[in-house]
């Protein structure tokens, strides 16, 4: 399969993602409406005098954004396993990583949609200005989202043909998303209170290669993964 | 003589094992092109296992399956060969008829999908409905809907899971018809049923699964074809009158 068509053929794979949740919202509003409940509940929670507030607010959007952005995760290949759309998808002459790439591509799209409602309440809620500085800040919200759903993906799908899966995906995906968390809530605090040297550096290097590592590997490890 | 290659479809000593059990033992199968098999047994015999094993979508523990002599393993491009139409219709709900069939054409790379989705929709008798989201469409329609995605791309290898389930008279007709179309282009067609005289009536094969073993039934007639596909499913030999 030549790169235009491999290229075509993921397109045709996220299109068909993105017009079922369009047609039947059935992921994207729970996780947006848990990720405001989150923001809320975490910042009325929090009475700190404001530079206290503003080297712990980046650690707790990235709690929120990542327990709000597992709703969107866990649903991802259950759209699938209705009416054995799964079983379908595997047998049409697709590359499992394209599959892979697809699904992540999809999932980072919600992920996006969840911090475009996230940054504005978290905003709103903690009077704290996390877009002061919106170029990096969008650097750390593409890479953590990137590396977030690319392992989001490959945890999804190993869980999604187990029979009693409930809250394992949970218990797979937190040990591994932890680097991610702790890069990204240290960056977005590094940012925040100002210092984007060195040390802030070295955890964005942290947060891409985590999400290269991971996107790398899944893409990889897909096919054994979804194989009976 | 016919060679693994001129064979569309082979299973060689295929075995499954799940949960400890022998699900399939040792079968052994061939279909020619311009066949049709009937895979008959009782539920849960493991029919719709053999048919995913056959279809590759199931990994057999021991054995091989052969698509004109070559494994299906790990080469999805070979997957063009093959059109399963399962138990489930494999129909996402919220995408009308017409986007379901375009959806998979563009899976398998089908040239000018939009022409072979109008055609399919026609042969189907589904172009009245192609707007319809496919969640909204009756069982029989779902069926006939569910068999145009497993032949978008013009298969040689058709693999049906009891396609006559819960169909009415109308429907069961049409698809009985459709059938003998299929082999009359040269296909191989595998179905799996529990209904002993439908099988009778156009099979030009029957086997029984019985403890995991294929067990050859009498012919019920002559399965005649000098249709002939290539390695790539091509039509190369056209079937004489």
């Amino acid at each position: 399969m030549t790169f235009v068509q491999t290229t075509r053929t993921w397109w045709w794979l996220v299109h068909k993602d993105l017009l079922r949740e369009v047609r039947a919202p059935r992921v994207w509003p729970g996780m947006l409406l848990l990720g405001v409940v989150l923001a809320l509940v975490i910042e009325m929670q929090v009475d700190l005098p404001r530079e206290h507030r503003t080297s712990l607010v980046g650690g707790l959007f990235w709690l929120a954004a990542f327990f709000a952005g597992t709703v969107a995760l866990d649903r991802s290949f259950a759209g699938e396993r209705d009416d054995g759309c799964w079983q379908a998808l595997l047998l049409y002459p697709v590359a499992p990583a394209t599959i892979f790439l697809a699904k992540t591509t999809a999932n980072f799209l919600a992920l996006c949609a969840l911090d475009v409602v996230l940054i504005p309440a978290f905003i709103l809620f903690s009077d704290v200005p996390l877009l002061a500085s919106p170029g990096p800040f969008l650097a750390i919200v593409l890479l953590a989202n990137l590396g977030f759903s690319a392992v989001g993906t490959v945890v999804s799908a190993l869980t999604n043909g187990l029979q009693h899966r409930g809250g394992l995906l949970v218990l797979l995906l937190l040990p591994l998303i932890s680097p991610v968390v702790l890069g990204a809530a240290q960056a977005t605090r590094l940012l925040l209170l100002g210092e984007t040297g060195g040390e802030w550096w070295r955890w964005m290097q942290l947060l891409a290669g985590f999400a290269v590592l991971f996107v790398a590997m899944g893409a990889l490890l897909f096919e054994f993964v979804v194989e009976d | 003589m016919l060679t693994s290659v001129d064979m569309p479809l082979e299973a060689r000593a295929l075995s499954r094992l799940r949960n400890g059990r022998m699900i399939l033992d040792q079968v052994d199968l061939t279909m020619a092109c311009g066949q049709i098999v009937a895979l008959l047994g009782a539920n849960g015999c493991g029919k719709t296992t053999l048919l995913h094993c056959l279809a590759g979508c199931l990994r057999p523990t021991a054995g091989q399956v052969l698509w004109f002599g070559q494994s299906p393993q790990r080469r999805p491009a070979s997957h063009r060969l093959v059109g399963l139409a399962a138990h489930e219709a494999c129909l996402y709900s919220e995408l009308s008829a017409a986007e379901n069939l375009l959806f998979a054409a563009r899976m398998y790379g089908v040239d000018e999908p939009q022409r072979r989705v109008e055609q399919l929709l026609c042969d189907t008798q589904l172009a009245s409905h192609s707007a319809r989201p496919a969640g909204r469409l009756s069982k029989g329609m779902r069926q006939r809907l569910s068999l145009a995605r497993a032949l978008v791309h013009a298969p040689p290898i058709v693999l049906l899971d009891e396609p006559f389930t819960g169909l009415d008279v109308a429907s069961r007709e049409w698809l009985e018809g459709w059938l003998d179309q299929q082999r009359d282009q040269g296909r191989a067609v595998c179905f799996t049923s529990h209904d002993e005289e439908q099988s009778l009536r156009f099979a030009d094969q029957r086997f029984e699964l019985c403890d995991g073993r294929v067990l050859p039934l009498p012919a019920p007639r002559p399965s005649p074809s000098s249709v002939r596909f290539d390695t790539a499913g091509q039509v190369v030999k056209a079937r004489s009158a």
